[in-house]
């Protein structure tokens, strides 16, 4: 388990991250979203050691990461960055990283790019963006780290290319427990991988869960009377003990966004008798938005295309 | 054979828990048919296994599933399985949108019967 | 997909990235062993043949030296290139640092940073070390063979200094890369390091050693070695008063040299560790090395203006515009060193309020420095009790004047002269040393030291003494002692003693007693006060010895009389002085070029009727009168700067080489006359 622990980052005089703590579980794939320049990348560097904490902890397994190279062996972190590999080839680098970690296996980075063909013996600066981030990827599937960062790595290819690296890492998930940590700022990427997510905003981490939970215990009402009933308020739902988010009436519907497992929202507006009573699953978009709502952030816009 | 929509609002685990449900109660999985690992069915389906565990949890909570150590998961008997609510509630929302649109209740009853009936005997061609 | 690569043996990271570095640079290590072998090895081995062309003794052509100077062309240029294949290595091997995306992959591998930095630098060290040390042996012996003949075991050491001076730069501008974060930048502290850090240290000891005229402290030179490392060798050599290189011995240059080195070492090291991984890319991250950058730049535009005015400066009052002025420069100096840094300037407020700062710091402390003439400490005036040692320099000898009475002598006068600015040797006293001993001495050495201040006097023609502490020295019976005693040691091997007319007359190695009996009467010559005559000089005798630090020529002129009467009683007196010997005016010889055809011409067809012979005693009697050239020169041409050139050549060696010239006075011309007539 990775743990941060009060985790404060600062750069020059600017706090990029502030006293955040969170745990990121074994063998989960596990989303750091935010907006450009939140941080994501800085907490990803945090883990696999490249910086250094200016306050807080950053703990795998209970000891810290940095300057530790048994601690760093078991993470990998590929970086957004691509110029750094130009004069490499994808040989090269293979035999380069399988120095560092002993773990590499070329018969997995051989299966990986039977499906994904890139030339093995071509300079990385002859490679277009995409197959640069892919050609990457696999080397860090191929190190077989505990746990794989991957900075941005979806960025810049098509849904196709990403079904299959997506395949390529719950393949890993399965067959090693690897756990994943992706960050990005597009939330159809971690809606198809993810089974947890923190998101980040203004240098603190607005929350940080599992979003099978979180999807399970919000939703969207739609309700509705025939006619001749009279008006709720939302007070009025509020007194059957749901939390309620959002709350809107639109011609005789009523829209609601309520906290509670959909079994218990049935129970306690049972009472009230609806007519129509229509329960719709958040999209995760929506999800965020209405809990940063809740806790006082304007409008937010995420990146969902899929 | 499961449908997963990644964009869909209903998410993965919950997909994947109806599907299930609604196979064995068609009966296209019968009981004590063996159904894939979490491992497997993850990566068959390109989905994230902790998705795939909570559904079969949801499964097994519910006693859609049974699950045997060593061996496996498989499917119950579905008439003790706590799918009735959720059948149920779908059975009533049909029902609401019939009666909305004109049918009448006796119709509507009729019908019930002769569903009932129907599959009565075609269990019985089923059985010889 | 099954992974079925088991997991490897765990080698250290240290050694795996060492691995790594080595095989990847592979190459680069055979092409810079292989230049180090031809670059300065094969200037050496040019040389070599090249000396062994001019040994031949027929004029060679042009030709037969063309291979050895493109083989000295192409070693330099080979020397030339290791070097810029050394400082390309250093750059690239810790270039990463200064890019954001390389460190990222870098510093995310599981190594510690110390093994990171420790393997790197071992690693390029290790592509050319050995090549550097081998070459630089080899060049020692290159160097020992051609200059067989001379003691060069110092020079030749010194070669070994060349793969420390070799590391030094490498690890200096890894300090410079690691210390920044933008390449450029790195390159300008690299500047500033490596010249303007050594000649700013240079300019104040310089400026100390001016106050003192002549003194120098050992201790310093080694602090400043240690500080900031080799530069000071070449900018004392080029600019410094007297050749430090030549005084110190090799194994403190060594041992500063290398200190040095292993500051920059460690200071990189510990810049390595503590930086950032987010400096890549920001020009001087670390705020108090970019301060002391700053404070040198400032400190030496301030110091060059401040020089420059210094003298001109009388009241303090007046002062104020030039220090403002020097604030200003150096002000204007660090705008533009940020600008070129950063390419922006942003935080101006910040920034000019740093810039205020280190250039009033600089512009003080070097103005205090300047003004208390360095803080006092060449005030350090040794006493006369600290005297430790004195020896006359001779060039090629050095005689230590070991016995306490002349020290004591020195002492006396110590107590009466030496003050700041005021120094020992007037060049007339120094003059009278010539002619009353002999040979010139290049300097007189006198070593104070007290705890661990040492201070070398050297009194040199230049400096100027006092009448009295000459007569002390000069009359002190000790002195004459010593010096003859050391004359003692070293002619009693390999002395012979030759006539001054000619350079091939050498007579065999007196027998010891003939030589004490000689260095007895030499004692009473130099004890006695003579009437210092300036025309004295016609050297009749030579003594020469072979020795250790090589050839010493003792010339002693005809106003030694105890000597030339002991030497021509030891030696047959027709044999150092002919009974008749011929003389021409060379301004008679009008239609001859040089010297050498009127010899010739002599030689062939026996001496025309301009030739006269002259009797020993005529001889004599002119021998005030006549002043001998110093060299030997067969090829001068005719006719002579002085009023009359005389020529003397003995009558059965009618040769070249054994014509000697003199120059006649005027007040010989007269006597000249009566004697022909």
């Amino acid at each position: 388990m990775i743990e941060l622990k009060q985790v404060t980052k600062k750069f020059d005089d600017q706090t990029i991250l502030d006293a955040i703590s969170t745990r990121i579980p074994k063998g989960t794939a596990f989303g750091l979203i935010g907006s450009n320049g939140a941080g994501k990348s800085t907490i990803l560097r945090l883990i696999s050691g490249v910086y250094q904490t200016d306050g807080g902890e950053v703990l795998l397994d209970g000891k810290p990461i940095y300057d530790i190279p048994d601690q760093k062996r078991r993470v990998f972190f590929v970086s957004d960055e691509t110029t750094q590999f130009h004069s490499f080839t994808i040989k090269k680098l293979a035999d380069y990283y399988k120095h560092f970690y002993p773990r590499f296996s070329y018969e997995l980075l051989e299966t990986m790019l039977k499906s994904i063909t890139l030339p093995q013996h071509k300079p990385l600066s002859t490679f277009s963006k995409g197959m640069k981030r892919q050609a990457i990827t696999m080397l860090g599937v191929a190190a077989r780290p505990e746990y794989l960062l991957l900075d941005e790595a979806f960025d810049g290819l098509d849904p196709s290319m990403r079904k299959l690296i997506r395949q390529i890492l719950i393949d890993r998930m399965v067959e090693d427990e690897m756990t994943v940590i992706v960050s990005t700022h597009n939330l159809a990427e971690i809606n198809e991988l993810c089974d947890s997510a923190a998101l980040i905003h203004d240098s603190k981490i607005v929350f940080s869960c599992a979003l099978d939970d979180i999807r399970s215990n919000l939703h969207k009402l739609q309700l509705g009377w025939s006619t001749k009933a009279p008006e709720y308020s939302r007070e009025q739902f509020e007194a059957l003990g749901i939390e309620i988010l959002r709350f809107e009436k639109q011609h005789s519907i009523y829209h609601l966004v309520a906290r509670g497992e959909e079994d218990q929202l049935r129970e306690k507006l049972a009472p009230m008798n609806p007519t129509i009573f229509d329960l719709i699953p958040l999209t995760l978009e929506e999800i965020f938005i209405y809990e940063l709502e809740v806790l006082g952030y304007g409008c937010y816009k995420f990146d969902t295309e899929a | 054979m499961y449908d997963i929509d990644l964009q869909s609002r209903i998410p993965i685990y919950e997909q994947l828990y109806r599907r299930i449900v609604e196979l064995a109660v068609n009966g296209v999985l019968p009981e004590g048919t063996q159904l894939p690992s979490v491992r497997q069915l993850a990566k068959d389906l390109s989905v994230n296994p902790n998705t795939v565990s909570k559904a079969y949890q949801n499964l097994e909570r519910d006693g859609v599933i049974y699950s045997l150590a060593g061996r496996g998961s498989f499917i119950g008997k579905i008439e003790k399985a706590d799918v009735h609510t959720d059948l149920l509630k779908e059975f009533d929302l049909a029902v609401q949108n019939v009666l909305r649109v004109g049918v009448s209740e006796d119709k509507l009853c009729d019908r019930i019967h002769k569903i009932a009936q129907d599959s009565k005997s075609g269990g019985k061609e089923n059985d010889s | 997909m099954a992974a079925t690569n088991s997991t490897q043996k765990l080698k250290s990271p240290f050694l795996t990235n060492l691995h790594l570095e080595l095989r990847q640079n592979l190459l680069f290590a055979i092409l810079i062993s292989i230049l180090h072998f031809t670059g300065l090895p094969l200037i050496l081995h040019a040389a070599k043949e090249i000396a062994i062309l001019d040994q031949r003794e027929m004029p060679v052509p042009e030709e037969e030296y063309l291979l050895s100077q493109s083989l000295m062309i192409f070693g330099a240029l080979s020397l030339i290139i290791t070097l810029g294949l050394i400082i390309v290595l250093s750059v690239k091997s810790f270039s990463y640092v200064c890019s954001k995306a390389r460190t990222d992959m870098i510093y995310s591998l599981p190594m510690s940073h110390a093994q990171r930095f420790f393997s790197t630098y071992l690693s390029g060290v290790m592509l050319w070390l050995p090549a550097a040390i081998l070459s630089a042996i080899l060049s020692m012996n290159l160097y020992q063979q051609i200059h067989f003949e001379y003691d060069v075991a110092y020079e030749s050491t010194l070669f070994i200094l060349i793969p420390l001076i070799e590391l030094w730069i490498y690890t200096m501008i890894i300090f410079c890369v690691n210390a920044c974060g933008k390449l450029h930048a790195a390159a300008i502290t690299c500047g500033v390091l490596a010249f303007l850090f050594p000649i700013l240290l240079f300019m104040a000891h310089y400026f100390v050693l001016e106050m003192q005229s002549g003194r120098f402290y050992e201790n310093i030179y080694y602090l400043m070695i240690c500080i900031s490392g080799p530069p000071i060798y070449f900018v004392e050599s080029l600019f410094g008063s007297t050749s430090y290189i030549d005084m110190l011995d090799i194994g403190s240059l060594f041992l500063s040299a290398a200190f040095n080195t292993l500051l920059y070492l460690g200071g990189a090291y510990l810049l390595h560790r503590k930086r950032k991984a987010e400096y890549a890319g920001s020009a001087f991250p670390f705020r108090g090395f970019y301060g002391f950058i700053q404070f040198v730049l400032a400190g030496f535009v301030s110091a060059i203006y401040i020089i420059v005015i210094l003298d001109s400066l009388r009241k303090l009052s007046d002062c104020i515009p030039y220090f403002l002025m020097a604030i200003l420069l150096a002000m204007l100096t660090l705008i533009i060193f940020d600008f070129i840094g950063d390419h922006h300037l942003r935080n101006m407020k910040k920034r000019i309020s740093r810039y205020v700062i280190f250039t009033s710091a600089a512009t003080a402390a070097v103005s205090a420095f300047l003004f208390t003439g360095g803080f006092g400490l060449p005030k350090w005036i040794p006493s006369a009790d600290h005297i430790q040692a004195v020896s006359m320099d001779y060039g090629n000898i050095e005689i230590p004047v070991t016995d306490p009475r002349i020290q004591e002598a020195l002492s006396e006068a110590h107590k009466k002269e030496i003050a700041l600015n005021q120094t020992l040797l007037t060049q007339e006293v120094l003059e009278a040393y010539v002619v009353n001993l002999d040979y010139k001495p290049k300097q007189l050495e006198v070593i104070y030291q007290s705890g661990t201040n040492t201070a070398i006097y050297y009194i040199t023609p230049e400096d100027s003494i006092s009448q009295d502490l000459l007569n002390a020295i000069r009359q002190s019976e000790a002195y004459a002692d010593t010096y003859c005693s050391t004359l003692e040691q070293i002619l009693s091997s390999n002395c012979y003693i030759r006539n001054a007319f000619s350079y091939d007359h050498y007579f065999p190695a007196p027998s010891q007693e003939d030589i004490d009996r000689i260095l007895a009467a030499y004692r009473k010559d130099l004890t006695q006060n003579h009437h210092l005559n300036q025309y004295n000089w016609s050297p009749v005798y030579g003594l020469s010895a072979n020795t250790r630090k090589g050839h010493l020529e003792i010339e002693i002129p005809y106003s030694c009389i105890h000597t030339v009467t002991a030497l021509e009683e030891i030696f047959d007196r027709s044999i150092v002085i002919p009974d008749e010997i011929y003389m021409v005016d060379a301004e008679y010889c009008g239609k001859y070029n040089t010297v050498h055809d009127i010899l010739n011409e002599a030689e062939e067809h026996g001496p025309s009727a301009d030739w006269k012979p002259l009797t020993v005693r005529q001889l004599k009697e002119l021998m005030p009168y006549l002043m001998c050239y110093d060299y030997f020169d067969t090829s001068r041409t005719l006719p002579f700067e002085t009023s009359r050139t005389l020529l003397f050549v003995l009558p059965e060696y009618l040769r070249t080489s054994d014509a000697q010239i003199f120059a006649l006075t005027r007040e010989g011309e007269k006597l000249l006359e009566t004697m022909l007539s």
